[in-house]
């Protein structure tokens, strides 16, 4: 089945009443929060005959309990549906994980991103791994240039700018510090919504007591290592003899 | 003298330690960690991890005077912290 470019039909979902101004090619529009505009996209689709729907999934998009009115589009679709997965929680609440099995099961196949969302898709929603795809996040081949040159384009100009991986939501300031210096400084936590306020402060790990190899001083060295079993920290500790 | 130490925290809550080896995994052994600007220091600040999701490069201040580049490898780390937790 091939689709020229000129019939591909785009389904966005409005978040707010009045809607985007979006190209000519976007044809019909989801209002979030509506059910029933969700039943209306359904039929819309099945008139035009569409050979096949890919669905962008993640759960803040679509309105009702975890994103569950997309259900209503997909369940009254005649056409194959391919489904591209943006989040795949590990301990999902009880709705996210309804709806995602749902999702999975309504789809004819699913795309991840990552070896972790396919895994995940196997051993917690319980999805057979001939119907998942692996296509990997990819990044554009750009050409580097004066990162002020971008700056400037995007109004950041002069400022740091901090890249993160996956969403930025509440919590997901996480610093790692030592605010005393002797005579034993431990290795504190702090979590920050908007990495200007701080609380939570925690010590997440002592410097040990006597001959210890770090018994005074201990501080995070590489910024911590995630695997399946945890972060992996890897931490310096200091002992005060010699050199010092 | 500075050396290096492996713990596992809870990928939810990172101020739960779940290991922490007993024993350092890597001190200073080379003339240019021992001698330099300040003696007997390795002091890594950045890693980069290969393709297998395993082999890890990690770069260090050696002695404050040079940059290093230690291999090593994440799974090996993970058994070595679950044989060795205090």
């Amino acid at each position: 089945m091939r689709l020229s470019h000129r019939h591909i039909l785009k389904q966005p979902v409005n978040d707010i009443e009045s809607g985007y101004d979006y190209p000519t090619r976007v044809r019909f529009e989801i209002t979030e929060k509506d059910i029933r505009s969700y039943s209306l996209a359904a039929d819309f689709l099945n008139i035009n005959n569409v050979d096949l729907v890919c669905l962008q999934f993640e759960y803040g998009i679509f309105g009702g309990k975890a994103g569950s009115h997309i259900l209503t589009l997909l369940r009254d679709l005649r056409m194959p549906i391919v489904t591209t997965l943006h989040t795949i929680l590990k301990v999902p609440t009880p709705d996210q994980r309804l709806v995602l099995e749902e999702v999975a099961a309504l789809s004819d196949r699913l795309v991840v991103m990552s070896e972790r969302g396919s895994e995940y898709l196997q051993s917690v929603y319980h999805v057979l791994p001939d119907k998942i795809d692996l296509i990997p996040h990819g990044i554009p081949d750009v050409p580097f240039v004066d990162p002020s040159f971008n700056k400037d384009l995007f109004g950041v100009e002069g400022k740091t700018v901090l890249l993160s991986f996956g969403l930025l939501s509440a919590n997901k300031g996480i610093e790692i510090h030592r605010p005393v210096s002797a005579p034993r400084a431990h290795m504190w936590i702090s979590y920050s919504p908007d990495l200007k306020n701080w609380g939570g402060h925690t010590i997440m790990l002592e410097a040990r007591k006597g001959a210890w190899w770090d018994a005074n001083r201990i501080g995070l060295s590489p910024p911590p290592i995630e695997t399946p079993q945890g972060w992996l920290v890897i931490y310096h500790g200091v002992r005060q003899s010699c050199a010092g | 003298m500075y050396r290096l130490g492996l713990a596992l925290f809870d990928l939810n809550k990172p101020e739960i330690l779940l290991k922490r080896g007993s024993e350092w995994v890597f001190a200073p052994q080379e003339p240019y960690e021992q001698r330099g600007d300040v003696g007997n220091v390795v002091f890594p600040c950045g890693y980069t991890i290969g393709r297998d999701g395993d082999a890890i490069n990690i770069y260090y201040g050696a002695a404050d005077t040079s940059i290093a580049l230690a291999t090593g490898s994440i799974r090996k780390m993970l058994e070595w912290l679950e044989q060795d937790s205090a």
